[in-house]
């Protein structure tokens, strides 16, 4: 626990030069998957992002080419996720650049804009879910639609096609998550694979992006029913862009594209009711890029969100699960030292639906946390093998007398 | 009192519409046509130090200038914004196709050039 705080600290203090991405356009990838929402509940957030750029990388080292002096872009996006079923999420989302800006070094003379990306419509599948085992698969598609600004003028110039708000191009995006979580669901590891694809532009330009791959990993810890912290590291590879020419060729862009590897400490905060804010920083620690291209030196957002349940009391958002929302029980168990709360916290989280425990030295209470009933008898019956006495069962002299020499409480 | 303020509201459409009439007999335009787009080097090695400028001689009289390229950077030199600077940085290395449209109260022309960015 105390390892990963250290290292979410660590990457937050070691702001390193991040990922690149030269001629690019449209919203930035702004969510990796969530484990699905119930039925007839829904899911309203906005999110903000702020990047900034200016240095130039050749393969995977600081070059010292100049063009830009930097580039940075605030963006926001506003999403509603419905579930349509237990197993079945429908989203929607729209993005707006607030400020897209960059400067040049030859010239005084800078570009700004502004106004809406692009539009997106994704529909997400619970394939497996296994409750015993703590362990969901769901495939998810997404569709990203050019609807935002693509023909912005600034100072009697179109901007050019990787400046402007939207990407001009239609993108397809598949995706599977996979995810376990542990301890009942204080630990959880998700992996997000995606793929998007994207249409060749067809107006002002017959350029193609690159489609880009990407795997993610993330790590969260529930460090109280509150708080939620996570580490993702993305690994994302971007292909080479190409263009058509005149004369019907195509031609590669050889500066585009590259291979890079981000971590992205994450913070969770759920508070009120059913609201929760969320904080990320996108900090780059691998870059191979394609010829020489600008890349990212940092990204950060911000997310808050709100879930709504029609019919419903209490609402899963199953990607950080939200403690507040469960049900609770608090049993009194015997123990005197820590060595005691590891063991009874480790006992309770074997019992099936109990998502969460926590043993109080100083009040002998072990208060559960639950989505559906668990069986209290039979987490007892193992506390009191084990040699804890508890308000149900009595442990046997034997259970007790193997407790290790600092446990002994009686 | 309703016929006084009546009377005024005429005399300030008329007016309103005799000063514009008055401005835009000011200005003899025509349909515009762009003559040539040239531009001081074709070809271009991508970065900061090389850059082609580009001139758009057109005829029309009190017109706007609007350019346009997929990729690359378009500076505009002068106040009417018919002299501008283009470069690109590696990424938009290739066959450029710079547009520029004119237009002013007749109507509107535009016409191209190619740049090569090395």
């Amino acid at each position: 626990m105390s390892r990963i705080l250290l290292l979410i600290l660590f990457s937050c203090i070691s702001l390193q030069q991040v990922v690149a991405q030269c001629c690019a356009a449209g919203n930035p990838s702004s969510s990796e998957g969530g484990l699905g929402l119930k039925k007839n509940s829904f899911t309203i957030s906005t999110f903000y992002q702020h990047s900034f750029s200016d240095t130039y990388y050749e393969g995977n080292s600081v070059s010292d080419y100049e063009y830009l002096s930097n580039t940075n872009f605030d963006f926001s996006l506003i999403s509603f996720s419905y579930g349509l079923s237990d197993k079945i999420q429908l989203s929607t989302e729209l993005g707006y650049f607030i400020d897209k800006s960059l400067g040049y070094i030859f010239s005084d003379f800078g570009k700004k804009a502004n106004g809406f990306g692009d539009g997106a419509l994704s529909l997400q599948y619970n394939l497996y879910s296994n409750k015993e085992k703590l362990l969901s698969i769901s495939p998810s598609i997404k569709l990203t639609f050019p609807i935002g600004e693509f023909n912005k003028v600034v100072d009697g110039v179109v901007l050019p096609i990787d400046f402007q708000p939207s990407s001009g191009s239609m993108r397809y995006n598949p995706a599977l998550i996979i995810s376990k979580r542990f301890f009942g669901s204080k630990f959880s590891l998700q992996s997000y694979t995606s793929v998007v694809f994207s249409n060749r532009i067809t107006k002002r330009s017959k350029y193609k992006y690159g489609n880009l791959y990407n795997l993610s990993i993330t790590a969260a810890y529930q460090l109280n029913p509150k708080l939620n912290t996570a580490l993702q590291v993305k690994n994302i590879y971007r292909e080479k862009a190409n263009d058509i020419t005149t004369n019907q060729e195509v031609i590669i862009m050889e500066s585009t594209g590259g291979h890079y590897i981000n971590l992205s400490p994450q913070i969770r905060y759920s508070f009120l009711t059913n609201y929760s804010l969320t904080t990320a920083l996108d900090i780059p620690v691998y870059r191979n890029v394609n010829g020489t291209q600008l890349v990212n030196k940092y990204a950060f957002s911000l997310r808050i969100s709100k879930s709504f349940g029609l019919g419903q009391k209490k609402i899963q958002q199953t990607d950080f699960i939200n403690l507040s929302q469960l049900l609770e029980h608090k049993i009194e168990v015997n123990g005197i030292c820590n060595m005691c709360k590891d063991r009874i916290e480790t006992i309770a989280y074997k019992v099936k639906n109990i998502k969460w425990a926590e043993w109080d030295l100083e009040s002998k209470s072990l208060l559960l946390k639950y989505e559906e009933e668990f069986d209290l008898d039979k987490l007892a019956s193992l506390l009191s093998k084990a040699g804890h006495d508890n308000a149900i069962h009595r442990a046997e002299d034997k259970a007790y007398n193997n407790l290790h020499s600092c446990c002994k409480y009686r | 009192m309703k016929s006084i303020l009546f009377s005024f509201a005429i005399l300030a459409l008329v007016s309103f519409s005799s000063c514009e009439k008055e401005e835009a007999n000011n200005i003899n335009t025509e349909l515009p046509a762009i003559t040539s787009i040239d531009a001081s080097n074709d070809r271009i090695t991508a970065g900061a130090d090389d850059f082609a400028i580009l001139t758009c001689n057109a005829t029309g009289g009190n017109l706007d200038y609007l350019w346009a390229v997929d990729l690359g950077d378009i500076i505009p030199l002068n106040e009417s914004g018919s002299e501008v600077r283009y470069s690109g940085s590696s990424c938009c290395v290739g066959e450029r196709i710079v547009y520029c449209t004119v237009s002013n109260d007749k109507g509107d022309a535009t016409d191209n050039i190619i740049i090569y960015i090395n």
